[in-house]
Order: C-alpha cells, then structure tokens, then sequence
C-alpha cells in the first residue's frame, strides 16, 4: 500500500478535471466529482500507516540544471501519517464546502482550486528531495493564492491573496537556495544530514537556516506572520484547510522530515526555539485585541504554530508533529464551527456584529466548546492537552525558560480563546432575527464537523502508537510524558483560568467586542526608524533614473570591473 | 596568432564596439542595432567554441541564441515604435518617465 | 585550422569594419545597412568555421528577417532618418566603458587558454540529431518564445492606440436613419 501511496498526489487530479469540465451537469452538484479524492486519500494513508514500511520513486535527471535534479518521492510512516491528516480534514472541509458554498457562483471553481491544494499538498509531503518539495511548495503556495482572492467582488482579498504570495516568495526564495547549495550527489530529503551533504558551501548551519526561513514563511513564524490574518478574507472552509491544518503545517513538516539536520546545527534549533515561543506569544496577545472573529481563531494557529516549532526546536520534533497532528483537528473544527455562525449571521464576521448569535447553532457552540477545551489542553478529555503537555514537558528538560514561558502563554491561550466563545455564544441573546437557517445548507455543515469533535476528544490517545509507529523515520525519540501529570495539570488550570475569566469579563453588557480608538502615540524612536529607513529607500531609489543609457553604462562598467575583479583573483 | 585567436579577437572586438555603439547612440532603433552586433559577437564566440571542441551540441546553441535575437529583436523594437508614438524627438534619454 | 587563416582574416576584417560602421553611422538607415553587411560576414565566418547550419541560418534568420525588420522600422519612422549626435558626456561615457571593456576582455583572454582544436561532425545531421536529443527542451521551448514575443509586440502596439470613439458612429447611423425615413 505504500507504494501506491507514494503516488499519492494524483488521487484529487480525476476530480480536479471532472469538475472542471462540469461533470455534474446541474449545477447544484457541482463538486460532487471532487469529493471521491479526499477519501481515497484518507483510506489509502491509513491503511499504508498501519501496514508500515516506506517505498520511494525515484527518476534520475529529470531536472540536469540542478545538483540533484531526481524527482524522488518517499512514502514512509511520517509521510502516511501527514496523508492520513490531509485526507481527513480535506474531506471534511470537502463536505463542509458543500453546503458553506451552494449558492457561490464560483462553486465549481472552488472545489478545481481545492483539487488543486490537495494534490500540491501530497506532492509536498511526498517529496523525497528538495527539487520535488519546491515543486509541491510552490504549489501550495499558488493554490493558497487563488483560495485567498476566491471573492474577486469583495475589496482587500486579491491585497490579502497577494501578501501571502510575498511572504511565500521569501520562503520559496530560501528553499531554492537551499536545493542549489546541496551537493551533487546527496540525493534524497531523508539524507540531508549526512556528512556529504551537509558539506556543501556554509555547512549544514546554512542549510538548516534556509529551511527554517522557508518554514516560517510558510507557517506564519515571526516577522513573516503578516499574512496569515490577512487571508482570512478567503473562505471559511479553506481557512480552515489550508492556514489551520494543512498548509501551514508544511513548515513544521519539513522540519520534522529534515530534524537529523537541525540536530547538527543547535544555534539553528535554538532560533528556531526562540522564535518559536516569541510568536506564540506574541500572537496569544494579538488574538485578545482581534476585532473580527476569524482573525482572532488565525492568531491562535499563528500561536500554536509557535508551540510546534519551540517543540522542534528543542530537540523534540516528535512533540511538534504530534501537537500538528492533533491541532489539525481542533483548530479546524474551530474554523468549521466559527464558519457556521458566519454563514449564517449573511457573511458578517466582526464580533460586534456576531455577539450572542452563536447559541442558536447548536452544532457550532459544540464544535467551538470541544474545539476551544481541546485548545487549552483539558487532561483526557481532549486531544489537545496530550500533545501540548508533551512540548511543554520536552522543552522543561531542554531549554527551561522556554518551557516555562510556554506553561504561562497558555493562560493567554485560554483568555483569548474564551473571548472569542464568552462573545459569539455566551453573550446576551441578541437579536433573532439577525440569523438565518437555511437548513439544506446546514445539514452538511453541521455533520461534517462531529468527525472533527471526535477527533478532537480521542486523537490524543494514539500518541503513544504514533511513537512507535514513526520511530523509522524519526528514530528513537523521548518518551510521552504520563497522563495526568504535574505540568500539564498546572497549564489546563492557567489555561482553565484564562478561558473563565475571559467569558466572564465579556460577557458584561459594557464590554465592547471593537477596540476603541487608544491614546497611544508612536512613540519618537518608532518613528525615527521608519523615517531612517525611509530616507536610506528615497536615497538609493534615485539609481534608477530611467535613463537608459546610464543603465548600459553601469552594466558595462561593472562586467568589465568583474571579469578584472576575477582575473586578478586567480 | 592562430586562427582561433584570430576569431576569439574579433569577438572580443566586436563587444566591445557594440557595447560603445549602445552608449553612443541616441536614436532608438540604432541603439537596439549596436546590441544586436553585441549579441552576434556572443554567438561568433559560441561557434568558435562548437569549432574548437567539435560539439555539434555548441552549434544547435548557436541556432537557438539567433532564435532569441529574433524574439529579442521584435520586442525591441515594438517597444521603440511605442516610444515614437509619443515622442517626435528621437532621443532614447528622454524617454525616462515612460508610463505604461 | 590555419589553413583558413586568410578567409578568416578577410572575413574578421569585413566584420569589425560593419560593426564600426553601425556604431558611427549618423543616419539609423545608414547603420542598418552596415548591420545588414555585417551579419553576412558573420554568416561567411560561420561557413569558413564549417559550422554550416548556423551559417545557413544566419543568413535565412538573421539577415533575411531581423535586420530587414529593422530596415522597415527605420523607414517607417516619423522622425525623418536624422540622427542627433552624441553629446560630449556620451563620448567621453562610451570611451571609458568601451575602454575598460576591452582592458578586462584582453585580461581575461590572456589569463585563459583555448584547448587544441579537436575535429567533431559540426555538419546538419549532427545539428539535427542534437536539437532533437540533447537541446531538445530548449529547442521546444523556443516556440512559446516567439509566441509570447509576438503577442508582447501586438499587446505593446495596442496599449497606445487612441481610445475608440463612439460619438460619431452615432451621429452617422442616425443621419443614415433620418435619409432612410425620408
């Protein structure tokens, strides 16, 4: 079954052109055709993941103008397990859409594009070598695009579809350079920490600095989070799949596939800590001040992206798949239900509009009260608490200041997470007629996301199997901490503390769900900066006049000074 | 001097008057006419080398660098004879705030 | 190879002097002109050089269709075929970037060596079975070049036509309404 999985990237293609030739003729079916591959996928992957073993593809020079120009694919555990994820949030966000998109014009469209991400999605995960992962990179990268700028009547989403492109191009950028500077003849993914790879120009630190700057980019880590909250003006579903589940966790995948290498370069990993937690926290705070309730849910992927990243960063990459592994489910569910209450309320998603309307969708105050327990790390109830207990635990014997930073960021977690549910469901009823159900829609909406409440509960269990399953690719690894234990008894209770003082705290009738206007000035140096980097901008953008014949002047001269810089060089 | 010498002289030669001719000219097209003989002299030096190594591979680059001159050459001037549409002064500085 | 010294040189000669030619003519038709002798020495170089294929399409392409499309620019153009003359800046801006060109050219021809000459099938089936294996992509890929060249060319003619008008369309099928109904 592996071997069959390694093909895995084609199962949505059949659907993908399906649909785009119109298979299902009325249009109230359209993107019936694409719901057979997310299945398969999901079917396929956990099979190969129970069976176990790996199989790779692999066809030599297929890209000469590389050094390792192969295209490889590799299905192993790690890559069933990714699969297994991909296919069953995809289905569910397959379904969902059916109902959260039936009266889009676009609908056909919509699902090609979702066709589209999951094919990219498996390449990525797939990819035995960088030349292969840039190709499924890229492409995650163009779907994400067209699924941000969806709504082309809606102002500010093709701006928000282009930001993410910007960030994606750093990181697209970074990965190229890295499959450049390996060198020829390394051959697969899996092989980058060896000694011959690793010795290609600036060593395997620089190696592990490219990858890191092309995860981040991809899942919204430091200063390359901006995008992440902008591309919420996509649709819900695709919020959730692809910046919840799927597509930003291609950051820390890599970094699990590529940990041997991390481990040959600590200043590398403990960035990758650092930074890890600083966005954590700092998104956790952000999410507390989020007028729009889409934004507020995209702050917390940003914040628990951090949690992965300070797991892999500690020496624990296990932990930070695990923690990915469970987060899919939740935080999609969280999408899911929040996108119910949207759909409903015609497309509004500022909480000052949405207060109190969600306690008349019975399936999404669920959804969202599973989903935001499991956020907070309830102990056995939830799958959450497994996985963050694990990080919280790795990074206490590692690094101990991350571990505890991270322990007290998880009082933000329950505050801003409690916010968002004290105002959408446990506000004062507001008005009834502010709603409206539409029931054909909602069917599928509402049933598509009781998988994902089930996942969100019971996942957390297979963490031990998952141990010893991914023990190939990942090698021996540190044992789950116990359930129940100390630590991660104290974060449900920060945690548990945050969420009640939150709910309580909004549901006040004063409490206003818009930041109001703040006395806060820029301070002096803020501006002196922006204004410093203003000038140095104004200064060299005089180069370029336009006159064209200062630009052959200045390329003349600068062959000629290079041909002499490197003939006296020899 | 060996012939191969010969030619690699001419080459370099030509280059180097091509690039001059592109700093000289004012007038567009006559520009784009001094980095044509630029590019010829590119390809001279392409074929010498397909002479000197007996690469057939080096001669079927040659013929793919001229279908570049082509494609290089209609773009060229198309863009030159937009520039004329608004401009009757045939000089290519003043063409520095070019909108569109 | 230096039995061909004295075509080589015959050919070298014509070539430089074209070339200068295209640099110092004062008229664009003057300079195409020189172009035009230029890439047919080129061609003739090609053929000494028993590159013969590249040689043939020197002639047919570049000769034949490029520098004849340059001739029909440079006629077409409104600006009357004079050329304004370099300014003093020009000169001194073309000496020094030539000058300096040709300084590391020579530095570098000099620190570098050619390999002996060694004999290979340069002929057109030996072309023809390189294009169609070995540059094969490059080859395919030279055909949505000249596509995209020629929709560019198209697209960057049409951006600066005039808009189109509409009023006096109107006025002239209401004055071929009002001759009807008489």
């Amino acid at each position: 079954m592996m071997g069959l999985l390694a093909w895995a990237w084609v199962f949505t293609l059949p659907g993908l052109v399906l649909t785009a030739l119109g298979v299902p003729r009325d249009r109230r079916y359209a993107g019936y055709a694409s719901l057979a591959g997310p299945v398969v996928l999901l079917v396929v992957a956990v099979v190969a993941l129970l069976g176990g073993g790996s199989s790779s593809v692999a066809f030599e020079n297929w890209l000469p103008f590389l050094p390792d120009g192969a295209y490889r694919a590799l299905a192993d555990e790690l890559s069933a397990l990714m699969l297994a994820i991909l296919g069953f949030v995809a289905a569910v966000v397959y379904v969902y859409s059916l109902g959260y998109m039936a009266d889009d014009p676009g609908k056909r469209r919509f699902f090609v594009y979702l066709d589209l991400f999951v094919a990219s999605m498996a390449l990525l995960v797939l990819a035995g070598n960088l030349a292969v992962l840039l190709i499924g990179w890229t492409g995650v990268g163009i779907s994400s695009f067209l699924l941000i700028s969806f709504w082309r009547d809606r102002p500010g989403t093709l701006s928000a579809g282009l930001q993410a492109l910007a960030a994606n191009a750093v990181g697209d950028g970074a990965l190229l350079l890295a499959a450049s500077i390996v060198p020829t003849g390394c051959g697969p993914l899996v092989t980058l920490s060896t000694q011959q790879c690793a010795a290609g120009p600036g060593g395997a630190e620089l190696l592990a600095l490219l990858l890191f700057i092309a995860a981040a980019a991809k899942s919204a880590q430091g200063p390359l989070y901006f995008w992440l909250p902008n591309a919420m003006a996509g649709p819900t579903p695709i919020s959730a799949l692809i910046h919840a589940a799927t597509m930003v966790a291609a950051g820390v995948y890599v970094l699990v596939r590529t940990h041997a290498l991390l481990e040959l370069a600590p200043q590398v990993s403990l960035a990758i800590a650092i930074i890890g937690t600083a966005t954590a926290i700092a998104a956790s705070l952000a999410s507390v001040f989020q007028a729009n309730f889409k934004k507020g849910i995209a702050y917390s992927t940003i914040a628990q992206l951090g949690y992965m990243f300070a797991g892999v960063g500690v020496g624990a990459p296990f932990t930070g798949l695990f923690h990915l592994f469970t987060h899919a489910s939740f935080k999609a569910l969280l999408f899911l239900a929040a996108g119910i209450v949207i759909h409903g309320a015609g497309g509004r998603e500022s909480l000052a509009e949405l207060r109190g309307l969600g306690r008349f969708f019975a399936f999404s105050l669920w959804g969202f009260l599973i989903g935001s327990l499991a956020l907070i790390g309830t102990p056995l109830v939830t799958a959450g608490s497994f996985s963050k207990d694990a990080i919280i635990d790795a990074a206490l014997a590692n690094q101990p200041v991350i571990g505890w930073i991270l322990l007290l960021g998880v009082t933000m977690t329950g505050l801003y997470i409690g916010r968002l549910f004290g105002i959408v469901y446990l506000a004062p009823a507001a008005d009834q007629h502010a709603v409206h159900h539409d029931p054909s829609a909602e069917r599928p909406m509402n049933w598509s996301i009781v998988p994902l409440m089930l996942g969100s509960i019971v996942l957390g269990y297979l963490g031990n199997w998952l141990r010893t399953v991914l023990s190939g690719p990942l090698g021996p690894m540190e044992p789950l901490p116990p359930v129940p234990n100390l630590t991660g008894g104290l974060a449900f209770t920060l945690g548990a503390l945050g969420f009640v003082v939150a709910v309580w705290y909004v549901r006040r009738p004063e409490y206003a769900a818009a930041p109001g206007e703040t006395s806060y000035r820029a301070d002096a140096w803020v501006r002196a900066i922006a204004d410093a980097g203003y000038a140095a901008s104004a200064s060299l953008s005089r180069i370029q006049s336009g006159v064209l014949t200062r630009y052959v002047f200045g390329s003349v001269v600068a062959v000629a000074a290079i041909l002499l810089i490197r003939v006296s060089l020899r | 001097m060996s012939s191969e010498g010969l030619v690699l002289a001419t080459a370099v030669g030509l280059f180097a008057i091509g690039s001059v001719g592109a700093l000289l000219h004012r007038h567009p097209v006559a520009m784009l006419m001094s980095i044509e003989v630029m590019l010829n002299a590119a390809n001279l030096l392409i074929v010498l080398g397909a002479r000197v190594r007996g690469l057939a591979d080096a001669e079927s680059a040659a013929l793919i660098v001229l279908v570049l001159a082509a494609a290089e050459a209609v773009i060229g001037l198309g863009l030159a004879l937009a520039l004329f549409r608004r401009k009757l002064v045939p000089d290519i500085d003043e063409a520095a705030e070019v909108r569109g | 190879m230096d039995d061909l010294f004295g075509p080589l040189l015959v050919g070298c000669a014509v070539a430089l002097a074209s070339a200068i030619g295209v640099v110092l003519a004062r008229r664009p038709i003057y300079a195409a002109i020189f172009l035009l002798v230029h890439s047919l020495s080129l061609a003739a170089l090609f053929g000494i050089l028993s590159a013969t294929m590249v040689a043939v399409g020197q002639v047919i392409i570049y000769s034949g269709a490029i520098v004849v499309l340059f001739l029909f620019v440079v006629t077409l153009l409104p600006s009357g075929g004079r050329e304004l003359g370099p300014t003093g800046s020009r000169v001194a801006a073309g000496f020094i970037a030539g000058g300096g060109l040709v300084v590391a050219l020579a530095a570098a021809l000099a620190a570098s060596s050619l390999p002996p000459t060694t004999s290979g099938d340069l002929g057109i089936a030996a072309v023809g079975r390189s294009l169609f294996s070995t540059v094969l992509v490059a080859f395919e890929l030279t055909a949505p070049l000249l596509l995209v060249a020629i929709i560019g060319a198209v697209v960057i003619w049409r951006r600066h036509e005039p808009a189109p008008r509409t009023a006096p369309v109107q006025k002239v099928a209401e004055a071929r309404r009002v001759v009807m109904h008489r």
